[in-house]
């Protein structure tokens, strides 16, 4: 399903286009992949869950403004129910952007105990793919910070190569261009997802 | 106005028919008295009976007067307190009497002997308790008691009632003595004591058959009445209370406080003094004595219903009509030897020797000069007029009881509407505050549903589009712009990096500070709520991973990476070009700053994400603040809508009743015109 907010999508597109370049000059200037994956996987998950919150305030408005558009909810009694939906609240705490899951994050990144978790995560799912760990992280089953998903997946992703430091970097490349793909497509699933609960919660209002 | 009876009674019942529909509407009590009062009367009047009630003190002769009237000697005389029950005696076809007792056993007689026994012997008292008020006590005690023990303080509250009974004069302490002997012996037998005696006369005057006469037990000397005399002067048609002519001071206050005793809730019209015992008394006394009755009770004849005109004070003498009666069918032999009789036995009375002499032997004569002595006539004429107008009395009177309802429903009504009008508030005043209140919700509903929205997108918004974001790029690129004007050759720019780089750190928890402030002072501005104490908002600080240490270990690592190989020439001749590995200034600087700049990157996009995170918290907490006084304000709002509702049906209520009090009036003016009608009838 294709995401409403293209404006978002266009956004998300352009942001992953940085971190590509932005992830070559890494490679580039890394000694050995060991360092690379570090840093990017610092960058990519600082850049991507700082700018995913401001994606969900940015989706959130935009959802907001099309139900204000929508005919029925310009009866301000359909509207004032509309707000006690609480949906803004709901999506918090449902796609876990809560101030407590910056804790982990804030006591430090090591990625030895990121791929600990993510892989016992990834056993949960059945799956190490991004998407899927993704979201089952976003499906509130378990509490996990948003910056592990994505930092565990990069290390997933770029496991391979950590073992053989001495492939070469175009391969290095290749892995990380196509993990930023698989997260750049996955968000933006994820943020369909979003408009698809969101679009239903409004619709009960209907009845 | 019309003068048949018919049609009269027939419109008085009409507006019976009115008031009653009028009282349904009004939600009247129908337990109220007046109410009761007025339907009992108009089941009378529809039976057209009327009910005069015949009171007085003990030995006030009612029993003579009432057998002097009747023509017929059915109650005994020859006692002093003879009816100590209610006598009710009434037109039937055959002469009967049915006696109720205080156990409530009923017995009915026939035939005047045993009739006249039962009625004797009822009242006849031992001569030994002649002296005490005996109905009093039998009606206070000795019925009331049964065979209960009488408390002391009640027997004492007796004796204090009736001090002034004590007719005879016996010492206190023998007058009580009397009556707690009485009471004892009585006692015993109190389920013998009479408590009502119906009697069934076939009256030949037939102006009588629709009326009733109730023979009261006497109204003692402070004008009280025993309770179920009382409930028959409630219902009574009319009163006749009499009284001696003399021999009560006419001070004295028995009739004075019956006609003002609440019992006596009267029309003046049917209200009769008869002044017994005039026969002893000269012409001249009597006239006095009249004049005197006249001037005591007939002065407030004309604007209160305790007086009594003059023509209603009329003095009597029943001795006189009793043989008046008597000799009616005697002949003048007859008479003479009856008369002669009574004067040898010492029982003929100075009067009736006189008007024997007078009328030379006369029955005519003699029966005339009877009947100027008794003045029956005029009891005749006045009992007679209530013969012919007793119904118009009675619709008179119960006119005036239909006013009356229509005064209490009235003053009822009145009532209501001043009850409802204090605590009905003012539509309009609250249709205003249902505006204002509306108001207030609305703005509250905007700030919560626009102005939050606004505020996050404002602070959170990705990219450029929110300040969090825009300001945190502009730290970095003053980083930048700073760290530009260092030499990478130089080594001193290390140092020199360091150093902007922990500023600008500091920087980023000053920022992320300043901008949690700014979020919240916003909301505080733009929402205007306070959070209540419940809710806190979670100020975070930024605790970026920056150390000495770490930066330290940084230059510790990127010093590895920053050897480069120098080419230089060996050999003289040939030449050859060889490699060494050299330390590069200028590629550590440039590793170095790369690191740092990475690192910050990092610790911009974890106080943009955590400033991000706490906008969306904050106007969460806000919300939800909203949230509450909304649905505070909405509960206001419904409670308005509620009293506005209820002040509504209140101001609906009060018109209903103002009108159903304006309809009363008219109806009131209608039976007032009826009664005025019936009045000058009678």
């Amino acid at each position: 399903m294709a995401l409403y907010n293209k404006e978002l999508e266009k956004q998300a597109h352009t942001l992953f286009r940085e971190l590509v370049v932005k992830t070559e000059e890494i490679i580039a200037s890394s000694r050995t992949n060991t360092d690379a994956t570090e840093r990017i996987m610092r960058l990519v998950s600082s850049t991507v869950s700082a700018e995913a919150e401001g994606y969900m305030i940015d989706l959130y408005a935009s959802l907001v403004d099309k139900v204000k558009e929508e005919e029925f909810f310009k009866d301000p009694e359909h509207l004032n129910a509309f707000y006690r939906l609480n949906l803004r609240d709901d999506l918090n705490a449902k796609y876990q952007f809560s101030i407590d899951s910056i804790d982990a994050y804030k006591k430090g990144i090591q990625y030895k105990e990121i791929n600990s978790i993510y892989a016992s995560v990834g056993a949960a799912v059945g799956t190490l793919a991004v998407g899927g760990i993704l979201k089952f992280a976003l499906s509130s089953v378990v509490n996990i910070p948003f910056v592990v998903v994505i930092a565990g997946a990069l290390v997933a992703a770029c496991a391979a190569y950590f073992a053989i430091p001495t492939r070469n970097k175009k391969e290095y490349k290749r892995a990380v261009d196509s993990f930023l793909s698989d997260l750049e497509n996955e968000i933006l699933d994820w943020f369909v997802d979003v408009e698809v609960y969101f679009d239903e919660k409004v619709r009960t209002l209907y009845k | 106005m019309r003068t048949n009876f018919k049609e009269i009674k027939e419109d008085v019942l009409r507006y019976y028919e009115e008031v009653l529909e009028t009282a349904r509407r009004c939600d009247f009590p129908e337990s109220d008295t007046s109410f009761k009062g007025l339907k009992a009367q108009a089941e009378k009047i529809k039976e057209d009976k009327f009910c005069l009630l015949i009171a007085g003190e003990a030995k006030s002769g009612k029993s003579t007067f009432i057998n002097a009237y009747l023509g017929t000697e059915i109650l005994p005389m020859d006692v002093r307190q003879c009816t100590s029950a209610v006598v009710e005696i009434a037109y039937g076809t055959e002469f009967c009497l049915k006696a109720t007792y205080a156990d409530d056993r009923v017995i009915t007689l026939t035939g005047e002997d045993a009739i006249n026994d039962f009625l004797k012997k009822n009242a006849a008292l031992d001569d030994e308790y002649r002296d005490i008020p005996v109905p009093t006590i039998n009606n206070e005690v000795i019925v009331k008691y049964k065979e209960k023990k009488i408390p002391e303080a009640e027997i004492k509250d007796l004796l204090e009632g009736v001090k002034r009974e004590n007719i005879h004069r016996l010492s206190e302490e023998e007058y009580n003595k009397k009556i707690r002997d009485y009471i004892r012996e009585k006692q015993q037998h109190w389920q013998d004591v009479v408590v009502k005696i119906d009697i069934l006369y076939p009256f030949e005057d037939k102006s009588m058959k629709g009326i009733r006469i109730i023979d009261s037990p006497g109204v003692n000397a402070a004008g009280k009445v025993g309770e179920a005399t009382s409930r028959y002067i409630e219902s009574a048609d009319a009163i006749m209370f009499l009284r001696p002519i003399t021999g009560v001071a006419i001070e004295a206050n028995s009739f004075k406080e019956f006609l003002e005793s609440k019992s006596v809730d009267r029309n003046k019209n049917a209200m009769f003094l008869v002044l017994t015992r005039t026969a002893s008394e000269s012409q001249d006394t009597i006239a006095r004595a009249y004049e005197e009755f006249v001037n005591m009770f007939g002065t407030m004849k004309t604007d209160s219903r305790h007086g009594i005109v003059k023509e209603q004070i009329i003095p009597v003498d029943s001795k006189a009509e009793l043989y008046y009666n008597r000799f009616v069918d005697m002949s003048t032999p007859d008479i003479r030897d009856y008369i002669k009789g009574l004067r040898d036995g010492q029982k003929a009375e100075a009067f009736l020797s006189l008007a024997w002499v007078d009328a030379c032997g006369d029955k005519e004569q003699l029966q005339e000069e009877l009947k100027r002595i008794s003045n029956f006539g005029v009891i005749d004429q006045a009992l007679n007029k209530f013969g012919r107008k007793a119904q118009y009395i009675a619709l008179s009177e119960f006119l005036a009881r239909i006013l009356r309802l229509y005064g209490k429903m009235a003053v009822s009504l009145k009532d209501k509407i001043d009850n409802y009008s204090l605590k009905a508030e003012d539509p309009h005043k609250l249709a205003v505050k249902i505006s204002e209140t509306q108001a207030e919700l609305t703005d509250i509903e905007n700030r919560l549903n626009q102005t939050v929205d606004e505020i996050t997108k404002k602070y959170g918004g990705s990219g450029n589009k929110g300040l969090i974001q825009k300001e945190a790029e502009k730290v970095m690129e003053e980083f930048r712009e700073e760290i530009k004007k260092l030499d990478a050759d130089d080594h001193r720019s290390i140092d020199a990096l360091e150093k902007i780089s922990f500023r600008k750190v500091d920087s980023f928890v000053e920022f992320q500070d300043k901008l949690q402030k700014n979020v919240v002072a916003e909301c505080n501005d733009a929402l205007r709520v306070a959070l209540s104490d419940k809710t806190t908002i979670k100020f975070t600080t930024l605790e970026p991973d920056f150390t000495p240490e770490m930066v330290e270990g940084i230059k510790e690592n990127v010093k590895k990476d920053s050897n480069e190989r120098i080419p230089f020439e060996t050999g003289l001749t040939f030449k050859k070009t060889e490699y060494r590995s050299s330390f590069s200034q200028k590629k550590y600087y440039g590793l170095f700053s790369n690191s740092i700049t990475e690192r910050l990157e990092g610790i911009k996009n974890q106080a943009v994400r955590e400033l991000r995170s706490f906008v969306s918290h904050t106007v969460t907490a806000y919300t939800k603040e909203l949230a509450r006084n909304a649905d505070m304000k909405r509960e206001e709002l419904e409670k308005i809508k509620n009293d506005k509702k209820t002040a509504d049906e209140l101001h609906e209520l009060i018109a209903g009743l103002q009108k159903e009090l304006s309809t009363l009036e008219p109806a009131q003016r209608r039976v007032e015109e009826l009664k005025g009608g019936i009045d000058g009838l009678v």
